[in-house]
């Protein structure tokens, strides 16, 4: 091994920083899955009968179906009755009020670099405030700045109580975007989901904070199948922000998550995610099964919607935000970086539906591959017939460090437009021994020099990061190389 | 396995294999296994999504035109096949030491034996699979080493429509060290089904250049498979042109075995009414320092449907590779499609690899400059038409083959004119 | 000859003419200055009937023909020639069939005899002799790998070919040196006579030293503010356009 790659190889190789355990009893669904079960889930939520009927109804379609295999993912098959659906600290009946969490969850979140203090928050000057939502295994621990969000009549809570509190708005909303019937995943998680956050801005409101919600699986052999609905209104804005980290633990974890994403008219979604789920040790032992499904309608007029994701966690990714863009001139945009390294597999990309008249989409994807990894990029730009003046413009980057790995782009593009234009490019290479020697000969070692090359090469997307989340993604990025060598 | 075109298909596999040389047989019995467990290829399987086959010749077959008889080139020594059978009196092949498959295939100790079936991966493919189970006629061509054939060879297909049906032909070509040659495939009128199979070897520095011209009717039910094995430093140099059928599909599957290598396919394609042209490319980079370049350029007019999949495969040991793949669609109607996949599956870091696609109508303002000098519209994007294969064309080096396949796109254009005038 | 009436101009939805009047005897050399933004650029693509230069009101008249619905190959035919700012590449199209096929297409619309290819050759390769134009620069592709000069000099190549009667020059210095420029301009001047008129649309007074005017007109917010001789350039360079136009104003 040369020095180079010494060096890089001790700078990458610390530990997932987030693997620790919280020790919190916690109360379990029986383990599998049946019909039991959901009534179990569905009565510990205290859920309405259509509710339940949702479920059992998405349940029932679900075990007639078959797990996708068109990924370029392999992993053993997944015995979906060895898992727990349902995990939760045991608490007080719904602990709303931070003086009411347990103090272990609260030493918990603030390992992890969570505030849930609004005060604290508040005391920094310089620092823009975060509404935060807690999800905790299956339930929510607490959300913050509720009561001043809903001043400007901005809804921010958990799923599971909007269930009750604007039974409307779900009922409404719910499956409208990614419908029961859409894939394996997403039935199941229409099954079984637990928690997650729902977010209603209201016509011509501008949220004033940003949105986040923070997800930690902790329970062992629990699997997490998150919800989230988003909607604005005719003229709003919200940025959300998206976070997650599992203990490290030998086997592997299954995270099934539903985002949806309505925008009406003139509205504005930008969404973005740090994913940061323990990816399996160097020998590519444990980690999550990340099969997600986000999907934005961007249903209004001069609606926009825009995906920012960093993907660093996960054995196994499977995730393709996307934007069904129907309203005229309305805009979707993916912008994404994914880094595999050691045994992690990640098979990520977008979908971008044209159905509107001069809609566009910009998709910015850079896939960075190391150790023994496997990093796809799979996309979908389809333009409808209807679709006059759309426009497209993909720019695919790939990059390889180390023979062993593997970097792949899967795009299709299809179009029925003679009035549309569609750009696609894409490219592969290494880093170029040029620049790393251009940075060495200026006295940066090689592992800043590495870093330094990685994060100029996913430039374009980590800007489209707010701000405090920028500078966490460009450390996470030069971490995520762990083992990695130059 | 239950439709009756695939029972009649099967049958005809179970009917051959009593009537040929013994090892033939053998041969022909695997394939038909695999046919029985795999059938025709449909849009279920990822690779034939998009050109779904066994619908195809499913549904009611298009009326056409009587083919006409494609004028002989000067200076080729000729393969003339009409409705997929070789006319060994109106051919020259002889000449160039090219050989009739059928007679080959009939030998029992043939020394076809020992290559046909060899190139590249082939066994799982459905559709060589099934030319393989059916072949019967075709041609050979050896090129001894360091010999540079002066006279293309012009393998000259006229498909009638009724006599075409269920023809399953297989071109074998190799060249040994140093050797050169140029192909000219042209495919007219109308088979009712029949596939082309070509199996090409190219040792240590050769050189083939192949011009595939597809002037189909509307009628054409054509898949063909192009299989090639390039060693170092030998090229391979493609020129496809193709005016899609009722389901038109040609597959290059190459794999660059020998550093220094390099393939250089250029693809024009003009698809009008309601045709389907299918060009999927596979080239694999097995070898260190070899190259590639694709350009696929195609023109949809009226309901027509392209379909490009392009995918460069990279392996480990193959470091250096510089392998670029571009697609560029020109879309005249709001009921044409153009479907891409350009894909990328690379396993070795040290590489340069890069595609592109494009989709869009003319330039707008190349239009506008033309016409503010007096051409009129129509004219003017005929003209950017041309001018969009031109870049290929000028590539193909022999003059007299460069000026056929020219006139085909010229003719294409006379021939669409309202089509191309403006769009739909 | 050319009869601007009061002509309003959407581009994008946005207003960017906003009445512009002007007449163009023949023979005359008339210059459009003005700032950027003034609306110049707009003047050429809308006289020369480039799509999405949306007329709203107001007319062209061309030799007392309406011809402000006509399609740019139509107006071409009428002897209405545009040189662009920045001329075309057009790969795969060589510069030689290109000019084949605009002369004749000139000559069809107009019902006259089109050239044949001993006549054209002889036409190209004078009128390229007297602009410098190499026969290498005639085989290769429309503008294609051209130096700034170089396309400017086969735009005037084809105004001398084609023959106008308005030639409109949009910008025709941009991109040129001082040797570069003269070259044009001679060119330009040699094509001047009674029966052809000029447009000569620029920013700086500069091509005015080359190519004098007879009028000089200055654009700004959409439409004419003030019309006068060549000593209006010189004003404009000594005072610039903002204390010019405030004092037409």
């Amino acid at each position: 091994m040369s020095e180079e790659a010494a060096a890089l190889q001790e700078l990458t190789e610390q530990k997932y920083k987030y693997g620790f355990v919280s020790d919190i009893e916690s109360e379990f669904a029986p383990k599998g899955l049946n019909e039991d079960v959901i009534r179990f889930i569905s009565t510990k939520k205290n859920e309405p009968e259509w509710m339940l009927d949702y479920r059992l109804s998405a349940y029932r379609r679900w075990v007639n179906m078959e797990e996708p295999t068109w990924a370029k993912l392999h992993y053993p098959k997944i015995d979906f009755q060895d898992a727990y659906y349902y995990a939760a600290p045991k608490a007080k009946e719904g602990p709303h009020t931070l003086e009411d969490v347990d103090p272990e969850l609260l030493r918990t979140y603030e390992k992890l670099g969570i505030p849930l203090h609004e005060q604290e928050v508040l005391a920094g000057v310089e620092q823009r405030r975060v509404a935060v939502d807690a999800v905790f295994d299956s339930v929510s621990v607490v959300t913050t700045f509720k009561d001043e969000l809903a001043k400007v009549g901005v809804i921010f809570c958990p799923i599971s109580e909007a269930v009750h509190s604007h039974p409307e708005l779900v009922k409404k909303y719910l499956g409208s975007v990614v419908p029961d019937t859409d894939n394996f995943y997403a039935t199941l998680n229409a099954a079984v989901f637990s928690e997650g956050s729902f977010v209603y801005i209201p016509p011509g409101v501008r949220c004033p904070m940003e949105l986040s919600t923070y997800f930690r699986i902790n329970a062992a052999k629990s699997g997490q199948f998150e919800r989230t609905l988003i909607i604005a209104d005719a003229g709003a804005y919200v940025s959300y922000l998206e976070g997650c980290t599992a203990p490290q633990r030998d086997e592997n974890q299954l995270h099934a998550a539903v985002v949806e994403l309505v925008a009406l008219d003139d509205a504005e979604i930008k969404y973005s995610t740090v994913q940061n789920w323990f990816p399996g040790d160097e020998n590519g032992k444990g980690g999550i099964y990340n099969f997600v499904t986000k999907r934005a309608d961007c249903r209004g007029k001069n609606s926009k919607v825009s995906w920012t994701q960093v993907e660093t966690g996960s054995a196994i990714t499977w995730k393709y935000p996307s934007c069904i863009l129907r309203g005229e001139n309305s805009v979707g945009e993916f912008y994404s970086i994914a880094i595999a390294n050691n045994y992690q597999q990640a098979d990520t990309g977008t979908k971008m539906i044209h159905l509107g008249k001069n809609t566009s989409s910009r998709i910015i994807s850079k896939g960075i591959s190391a150790g023994k990894a496997q990093n796809t990029y799979r996309g979908l730009v389809s333009i409808n017939a209807r679709a006059d003046g759309a426009r497209n413009f993909t720019q695919c980057d790939s990059l390889l460090i180390g023979d062993q790995c593997g970097a792949h782009t899967v795009p299709y593009i299809q179009s029925k437009n003679p009035k549309a234009i569609l750009e696609h490019e894409a490219t592969t290479s290494k880093i170029s021994d040029d620049q790393l020697f251009y940075c060495l000969s200026r006295g940066i070692p090689t592992e800043e020099a590495v870093s330094l090359i990685v994060n100029g090469f996913c430039r374009e997307v980590l800007q489209q990061l707010p701000m405090e989340f920028a500078v966490e993604a460009q450390k996470l990025v030069g971490l995520s190389l762990e083992g990695s060598v130059g | 396995m239950t439709d009756s075109l695939s029972e009649s298909l099967l049958g005809a596999m179970e009917q051959r294999r009593g009537a040929v040389a013994p090892w033939l047989g053998a041969l022909q019995g695997q394939a038909t296994e695999v046919f029985k467990r795999e059938g025709l290829p449909n849009r279920r399987v990822e690779a034939w999504r998009y050109s779904d086959l066994a619908k195809a010749l499913r549904d009611d077959p298009v009326a056409d035109a009587t083919p006409v008889v494609p004028p002989s080139l000067q200076r080729a020594a000729l393969a003339a096949f009409v409705d997929g059978a070789l006319d060994d009196n109106a051919s020259s092949y002889a000449q160039i030491g090219a050989v009739n498959l059928r007679t080959a295939l009939g030998e029992k100790d043939s020394p076809l034996a020992a290559i046909i079936g060899k190139v590249y991966p082939q066994a799982g493919h459905p559709l060589v699979n099934l030319n393989t189970a059916l072949l019967e006629e075709g041609l050979a061509l050896r090129v001894p080493a360091g010999t540079k054939l002066d006279l293309p060879l012009h393998l000259r297909f006229l498909w009638t429509g009724a006599g075409s049906d269920g023809r399953h032909l297989r071109l074998l070509i190799q060249l040994e060290e140093g050797a050169e040659a140029t192909i000219y495939e042209t495919h007219d009128g109308a088979p009712t089904f029949s596939t082309v199979v070509t199996e090409f070897t190219l040792a240590k520095g050769a050189k083939l250049t192949h011009i595939r011209q597809e002037s189909f009717l509307a009628g054409a039910r054509q898949a063909a498979v192009t299989l090639g094995e390039i060693a170092d430093k030998a090229t391979y140099r493609a020129f496809y042109f193709s005016q899609g059928g009722q389901f038109a599909r040609h597959e290059a599957l190459l794999k660059l075995a020998g550093e220094e290598a390099h393939a250089e396919l250029d693809g024009a394609v003009m698809v009008a009414g309601g045709r389907h042209c299918d060009n999927t490319t596979v080239i694999e980079h097995a070898a260190p320092n070899a190259t590639s370049n694709q350009v696929f350029r195609s023109v949809l007019a009226g309901s027509a449907r392209g379909v490009y999949q392009g995918c460069i495969k990279v392996g480990q040991v193959a470091q250096k590779t510089d392998a670029r793949q571009l697609s560029r669609a020109l879309l005249l109607s709001h009921k044409a499609e153009i479907v891409t996949k350009p894909e990328l599956e690379i396993f070795a870091d040290d590489v340069k690899c890069s595609h592109g696609a494009t989709a869009g109508e003319l330039d707008a303002n190349a239009l506008f400059f033309l016409r503010a000098r007096g051409i009129p519209e129509a004219e003017a994007r005929a003209m950017l038409i041309e001018a969009f294969f031109g870049e290929a064309l000028d590539k193909i080096e022999n003059e007299i083959l460069r000026e056929a396949v020219a006139k085909n796109v010229s003719f294409w254009l006379t021939t669409h004119a309202g089509e191309a005038a403006h769009v739909e | 000859m050319l009869e601007i009436k009061d002509l309003h101009v959407n581009v994008h939805g946005k207003e960017i003419l906003k009445g512009l009047s002007l007449k163009v005897p023949p023979g005359e050399v008339h210059a459009i200055m003005g700032p950027n933004g003034a609306g110049k650029s707009t003047t050429s693509y809308t006289l020369a009937g480039r799509a999405g230069y949306e007329v709203t009101k107001g007319e062209i008249d061309f030799f007392g023909e309406d011809v402000t619905t006509l399609a740019p190959e139509e107006r071409a035919a009428r002897g209405i020639f545009l040189a662009f700012q920045y001329p075309l590449e057009i790969p795969g199209v060589s510069t030689m069939n290109f000019l084949k096929t605009a002369m004749n297409s000139q000559a069809k619309i107009r019902g006259e005899k089109e050239l044949n290819a001993a006549e054209f050759l002889r036409a190209v390769r004078a009128a390229a002799k007297e602009l410098n134009i190499s026969e290498d620069m005639l085989k290769r592709p429309l503008n294609v790998g051209f130096s700034g000069g170089e396309k400017k000099r086969n735009e005037t190549l084809q105004m001398a070919l084609l023959k106008p009667k308005l030639a409109i020059l949009d910008e025709m210095d941009s991109g040129l040196d001082i040797d570069a420029l003269k070259l044009v301009a001679e060119g330009v001047n040699k094509l001047r006579s009674p029966e052809r008129s000029f447009l000569v649309i620029t920013h700086y007074q500069r091509l005015l030293d080359y190519i004098v005017p007879d009028v000089i007109h200055i654009l700004a917010g959409g439409k004419i503010v003030l019309s006068g001789d060549k000593s209006l350039a010189l004003q404009l360079e000594q005072n610039g356009y903002d204390a010019v136009i405030a004092k037409a104003a």
